[in-house]
């Protein structure tokens, strides 16, 4: 008798500390166990229909501690050709950068980007490293790496976890820069499943504190293609916000080679 | 030649003993800015695509270190008008300046074109600034607009030139384009003529040939061929033009009496220049290149050789090359220049040294978001023999309001031209 209650009672503490690591575990099992990784995730993220070229005017608003505001207001075109991913932008306000313009190649097989910045008080097309990636763009919180497009092998992803945020069901993916001189530690992605929209995304510093979270306020669909409308990119340590709002999408429309040139850095506007 | 700007400048003003109210002695000038704006404005109410005009009011303040008086105080409106048709755009940028030291009122026309647009060709007509090369400050292939001597401090770039008349045209064959240039008349640097003057006083001097007529023989052609690559950008130039900068020949006479003069016959001379720049990234670095071969250039022989040449002048080919380096670290960005002149097939007798340099270096860094901008650069000089030092900061209170601070001071050197400058500017 009191060895079958011995045993039973043995039986039933296995069950449950069965059970509580399975708890436990489960969250480990469905991150690795669903039928994604983080890396397809992103490539998701990456491989979202974007339209073969695209014409937009953004408005960058950036508001400091104290609630002041400085505006930007710039016209941009980006498409592919050839393999070579192709934008330019104007800077159309305040009245001290108008007629600026920065032109930027990416290279699909792996090669450096190049860029180019007119400056209309010089007259001049000038030649600029892409190497200074990690500066910010025209005092926003957006780094010149943010601003651009990302390759999926520059991080190294991973899954976390899901989580639901207003109503909207996310997957939560880690990503670790490869190259070492990033300014950022890793970054975290709230990505909208079947919309594969970055929701939210949170970067971390290279002492691994949160610096900035960048939040999608608004998207919808132009087109056909869901755009991101309206985004803010909030700097915890300087204490400093960026808001972004993009107007006037129009893809796929007849954008051709010779807009991405030294003649339209000039003419553009 | 050794000028210093700032003893001749105050020499101008003790000079003029009599002065006008501002209203009369201006008022030629302010009848014709009426005039001209008038007419600019009703020309740019004609129903058009689009419109865009940008004013620019702005005060300096330059003070002279070596003396502690005010070396000049000006207050200046720009305004910046284009009007854009279906093909083309109509620019114009008037200028009207008032300098409180003088009490002269300058109103002028700083540029004036009409761009024309084609399928792969454009087309400028008029007075404009066109800037070649990549050099920062110092001047190598930029031979189009001819300099301006007689502005100190430079406050902008683009006021170190001035704006020609001419026909540009250009070319375009995907991330190339051709650039031909015509300059229908020949616009010398411009450089104070007393200042000249003071240099050459006990000179009998004779301009008879000083000027250059404009007749079709006498234009300018540049052409310029450039390149947009992966691995670097390049640009190949040739031009003939004309030497903006006068050749001093020596005339030698005898009179009856015995005792004989010099006669300075100051003339320009036609250059025929080829050469070319580039630009390319390794890593963090950007090099910069620039290279002119220039002949037909003439130099002025030293005193004790005079006599064994024609005019106290012989001619040369220069060759004249210039590298640079930037590079971006944490925000701090550096920049290093060199620059050589060379004549060729040199003679001891030229008073010119065979080697020449200029050496700039800066550092800027931008703060508090991109709202103020510090700059520190050094600038050698072995003609000038001076070592200058210029730092300056920019401090944007908004968007439309902006303070600049600054200084040009020599280390080293004969020259004593020692300033610091104030100005606030509103964009408007």
């Amino acid at each position: 008798m009191m060895r079958k209650y011995f045993l039973s009672t043995v039986m039933i503490l296995t069950l449950l500390i069965m059970a509580s690591f399975s708890g436990g575990l489960s969250e480990f099992v469905n991150a690795e166990g669903m039928d994604i990784s983080g890396k397809e995730v992103m490539e998701k993220v990456y491989n979202r229909d974007a339209g073969d070229n695209r014409q937009s005017n953004l408005k960058m608003i950036l508001i400091n501690k104290h609630g002041s505001e400085r505006v930007r207001e710039l016209k941009q075109l980006s498409a592919s050709f050839a393999g070579v991913d192709k934008k330019i932008m104007f800077f159309i306000s305040p009245k001290d950068v108008r007629g600026t313009s920065f032109m930027n190649w990416s290279y699909q097989d792996g090669r450096a980007d190049i860029q180019w910045i007119y400056l209309p008080a010089l007259r001049k097309v000038r030649r600029i490293s892409s190497e200074s990636k990690s500066d910010y763009f025209m005092g926003s919180d957006f780094t010149y790496d943010d601003m651009g497009d990302r390759k999926l092998e520059d991080d190294k992803h991973r899954l976390l976890k899901t989580e639901e945020i207003n109503g909207e069901f996310c997957y939560l993916v880690e990503n670790i820069p490869v190259e070492k001189d990033s300014i950022y530690s890793k970054t975290i992605t709230w990505v909208l499943k079947d919309k594969w929209i970055e929701l939210k995304k949170e970067f971390y510093d290279q002492e691994g504190k949160l610096l900035k979270e960048l939040r999608v306020e608004e998207y919808h669909g132009i087109d056909g293609i869901l755009t991101v409308t309206i985004s803010e990119m909030e700097n915890f340590q300087s204490d400093h916000k960026t808001q972004l709002i993009v107007s006037e999408v129009e893809y796929n429309s007849n954008i051709a080679e010779s807009e991405f040139t030294e003649r339209n850095m000039r003419t553009g506007l | 030649m050794r000028f210093n700007t700032i003893e001749l400048r105050k020499r101008k003003r003790l000079s003029k003993s009599i002065k006008k109210k501002v209203f009369q002695k201006n008022k030629k000038k302010i009848s014709l800015l009426l005039l001209t704006l008038l007419i600019t404005f009703t020309v740019f109410t004609i129903e058009t695509e689009a419109f865009y005009i940008s004013n620019n009011l702005e005060n300096r303040y330059t003070l002279d270190l070596e003396n502690t008086e005010t070396y000049d105080a000006l207050t200046i409106l720009n305004c910046k008008i284009e009007e854009g048709f279906a093909n083309s755009i109509l620019y114009i940028n008037p200028y009207l300046n008032y300098n409180y030291q003088d009490e002269d009122l300058d109103f002028g026309i700083e540029e004036a074109y009409v761009d024309l647009y084609f399928t792969d060709v454009d087309l400028r007509i008029g007075k404009q600034q066109i800037t070649w090369g990549k050099a920062d400050g110092l001047v190598v292939t930029n031979l189009v607009n001819p300099r301006d001597y007689t502005r100190y401090p430079i406050f902008e770039y683009e006021e170190q030139f001035q704006a020609v008349n001419a026909v540009k045209t250009n070319y375009y064959f995907g991330s190339d384009s051709l650039e031909l240039i015509w300059l229908p008349e020949f616009q010398p640097a411009l450089i104070d003529s007393d200042l000249i003057a003071a240099n050459l006083e006990g000179f009998k001097i004779d301009n008879t040939n000083i000027e250059i007529e404009t007749k079709l023989e006498n234009s300018e052609l540049l052409m310029r061929y450039s390149s947009l690559g992966y691995d670097y950008d390049y640009e190949l130039i040739a031009g003939y033009i004309w030497d903006d900068q006068v050749t001093f020949h020596n005339k030698i006479s005898i009179p009856p009496d015995n005792h004989p003069f010099m006669t300075i016959i100051p003339e320009h001379h036609r250059l025929m220049v080829v050469g070319g720049s580039f630009s390319t990234i390794q890593g963090s670095f950007v090099l910069r290149g620039e290279g002119t071969y220039t002949i037909g250039k003439h130099y002025n022989i030293n005193s004790k050789d005079i006599m064994e040449y024609k005019d106290g002048v012989v001619e040369k080919e220069l060759f004249k090359w210039l590298a640079g380096i930037d590079y971006n670290y944490q925000g701090y960005q550096f920049s290093y220049q060199l620059l050589q002149e060379a004549i060729l097939d040199y003679e001891d007798s030229i008073e010119q040294d065979q080697f020449t340099y200029q050496m700039t270096f800066m550092v800027k860094k931008p703060f508090f978001r991109e709202t103020m901008d510090t700059e520190l650069s050094f600038y050698y000089d072995t003609v000038q023999e001076q070592l200058m030092v210029k730092p300056k900061i920019v401090y944007d209170y908004s968007d439309q309001i902006n303070f600049s601070l600054g200084a040009n001071y020599q280390l080293e050197g004969q020259r004593k031209d020692d300033v610091l400058y104030f100005s606030t500017e509103y964009l408007f």
